[in-house]
């Protein structure tokens, strides 16, 4: 049996451990736009005042909002609970125990290690964020045959939206994997203080963080700590959001409806250039090698659990 | 045939405290190995370094491995039990035997089903929803389902009540002792274990104070049950202990005792729980005993 | 669990407990005896211990082997038994029960005879 085989079971026990969680994180934006939004919102505003009202514009606008706003709920809700679950999970299995059967059976540190944080960093997030954007067009069918019929539904530029939806999972995948890159140094040295310090670890990781920015900083020839948070978080947030694309509204105003539908792929093709380009850089690797240092100390923690 | 065990000059500092003080001994094939100590003697530390969880100083070969280098690779042809009640609460039995399916290539899991529906727990339970005693029943079923030639277990029956333990001690014999393979099992509850052992591993802070198989131990050690009247006769001789059993007293010899002395009492069999507080009492006790 | 007394090895004590299983009817001549395993299983006794005994009961001319299928319980076994405990009886028991009789004082007018 190889390693890979023992690698995935890891992997189907998170599933098999979290499952109910995250199949509610994957059904709730979809049903919070669906109950808040939609029977709700008549009344939504977009983009700047003389816009006006959502159900005014065309309706390929309204079905691109109602998929951005599932999706931007899907990634705050899902970002959210990463990093809620983050310190509990480097202790996960050592208050009941259950790290002692884990580590009885032939499965290397570093693959118990890294099965979960795959799975919790990763997988899981992608599959949440893929089922707001599947949800998302639920939400997009519900709210234009409430309000039209069928047959305008069927009607929508399919022909168009599809490459963008496709397109637009793909950057949404991309974005997520960067980000958790960028930010992977906070994200593993956090887990990693939880698993060595325990319940000192979220007040020692920010008086450390507090310390370096206003104290360390400051007695540098040049600031190092602000700058690197602030880069960090910069970075994963455009991997995530993609700012630059949504100078749409803007271009919408100006009535060139269809161009700016038609761009869409081509724009979220270049945005993911953009931030793949981001990536090639020393800061990022930088970023991920301090990631690994987070990782390594998971693994020694795991290691010596006594 | 090749031990599954070598150890020579095992040592294992913990902090400051010499957990374990030059050990050597072997565990052959087929034999059912206890390891008896007092808490705190070391036990734990020594099953530790023998499944690679603790590096220790000094030659250890387990199943022909070192250890701590190839801890995994040992771990796919041995089955071990670090502690009771460390099954993962929130699964439940059927979920644990699909995962043991995926990690251990020497799991089945058709063996493992079948001695699970010999206990009184269903497939379906969640762990959590299980007494002490039969999460140990299920650990101890999958552990039994792997094909592994050894078996270390790390008392396996605290805190389970007696028809828990017989079950667990039955289900051993049963699914496991087929002459090749061999169990190493720890405990402090000498008794009860006795019957079931072939060899006795006895450790004493850290240093090992036995190694020898019972039978060799029945032929080394001497037990005379004697009258009170032969009591001073005894400890004269100076006995390794003495002791009270029914209808009178004994003492304990290690070996033969003057022939004068043997004459005055009947020769008993050494139990293994004298020979275990003959051998571990604390120096203290010894001194307080003998003044 | 079993009580194993100290007066005796273990393995002589189970010898000695299938012996008066023999005896008794319960272990058949021309039968096959329990496996080791089976034994083990039930007395809690590890499989060596087990083997000891059975060898013993072999040695005493109570069991035979035979090829390919194990331990068989000899025919004549229980005879042989019968006679070896006729044997202790008469030579060992009778006496110490007679001279503790007659510490007592009871003749034989005391004693119920019906057998």
């Amino acid at each position: 049996m190889d390693r890979m085989f023992r690698f995935r079971t890891l992997l189907l026990r998170e599933w098999m451990q979290h499952r109910t969680g995250w199949l509610v994180l994957m059904a709730l934006p979809t049903l919070l736009v669906l109950g808040l939004g939609l029977f709700d919102g008549q009344g939504i505003q977009v983009g700047s005042a003389d816009a006006g009202d959502l159900s005014a514009l065309p309706l390929v606008l309204q079905a691109l909002f109602w998929t951005l706003a599932t999706v931007a709920v899907a990634l705050v809700l899902v970002s959210l609970t990463v990093l809620a679950q983050l310190p509990g999970l480097a202790r996960r299995d050592q208050q009941d125990r259950s790290i002692e059967f884990w580590r009885s059976l032939p499965v290397s540190h570093a693959q118990g290690v890294g099965a979960t944080l795959l799975m919790h960093l990763l997988l899981l997030p992608a599959a949440a964020l893929a089922a707001g954007l599947v949800g998302s067009q639920l939400v997009v069918l519900v709210s234009v045959v409430l309000h039209h019929g069928p047959l305008v539904w069927l009607q929508l530029p399919w022909g168009q939206l599809l490459p963008s939806l496709g397109l637009g999972a793909l950057r949404l995948m991309l974005g997520l994997l960067l980000a958790v890159l960028w930010l992977s140094p906070l994200l593993l040295l956090t887990m990693a203080a939880s698993a060595w310090l325990k319940r000192w670890a979220v007040p020692v990781v920010s008086a450390v963080s507090l310390v370096g920015v206003y104290w360390l900083d400051a007695r540098l020839p040049m600031p190092l700590v602000g700058p690197a948070f602030s880069r960090l978080g910069t970075e994963a947030l455009y991997a995530l959001v993609a700012p630059d694309l949504f100078d749409g509204p803007r271009r919408v105003v100006q009535s060139e409806l269809g161009a700016a539908v038609a761009d869409l792929p081509m724009a979220l093709l270049q945005d993911a250039g953009r931030v793949l380009a981001s990536a090639a850089s020393p800061a990022f690797l930088l970023a991920v090698v301090v990631g690994a240092l987070g990782f390594w100390l998971l693994v020694l923690r795991r290691q010596r659990a006594d | 045939m090749q031990a599954l065990i070598e150890a020579q000059g095992l040592n294992l500092h913990y902090g400051r405290k010499q957990a374990l003080d030059d050990l050597s001994f072997a565990v052959q094939p087929g034999r059912v190995v206890g390891l008896l100590g007092h808490n705190g003697a070391g036990k734990t530390t020594l099953m530790k370094a023998l499944v690679g969880l603790h590096a220790a100083q000094g030659r250890l070969s387990v199943l022909g491995r070192d250890p701590f280098h190839d801890r995994v690779a040992l771990l796919e042809d041995l089955a071990y039990i670090p502690d009771v009640a460390i099954l993962p609460r929130w699964a439940t039995v059927s979920q644990l035997i699909t995962l043991m399916s995926g990690l251990h290539p020497k799991f089945s899991a058709d063996r493992a089903r079948a001695l699970i529906r010999r206990t009184s727990v269903g497939l379906g339970d969640p762990v959590k929803n299980l007494s002490k005693g039969m999460v140990v029943q299920v650990h101890l079923a999958l552990v039994a389902a792997i094909d592994a030639r050894l078996m270390v277990l790390d008392e396996p029956t605290l805190g389970l009540d007696v028809l828990s333990r017989k079950a667990f001690y039955e289900m051993l014999i049963d699914e496991w002792c087929d002459g090749q393979r061999s169990v190493l099992i720890s405990t402090h509850q000498v008794e009860e274990i006795e019957t079931l052992l072939s060899d006795v591993l006895m450790l004493n802070e850290g240093r090992l104070v036995l190694s020898l198989s019972l039978e060799d131990i029945d032929r080394r050690f001497v037990a005379l049950g004697h009258d009170p009247a032969a009591a001073d006769a005894m400890a004269a001789a100076h006995p390794l202990l003495r002791y009270r059993v029914q209808g009178g007293s004994a003492a304990l010899f290690d070996g033969a005792p003057p022939p004068e002395v043997a004459a005055l009492g009947q020769r008993l069999r050494p139990s293994l729980v004298d020979l275990f507080v003959a051998l571990t009492r604390r120096p203290e006790i010894n001194r307080t005993q003998e003044g | 669990m079993q009580p194993w007394h100290q007066q005796l090895p273990i393995y002589q004590q189970l010898a000695d407990q299938l012996a008066a299983r023999l005896l008794d009817g319960e272990l058949t001549e021309g039968e096959p005896m329990p496996s080791v395993r089976n034994l083990a299983s039930r007395y809690l006794l590890n499989p060596l211990t087990v083997s000891r005994a059975l060898q013993a009961l072999d040695e005493d001319g109570l069991l035979e082997h035979r090829r390919g299928l194990g331990l068989y319980v000899r025919p004549g076994a229980r005879d042989r038994l019968r006679q070896a405990a006729r044997q202790r009886f008469l030579a060992d028991e009778w006496p110490a029960l007679r001279a503790r009789l007659q510490r007592l004082g009871i003749s034989e007018h005391d004693l119920d005879w019906t057998l």
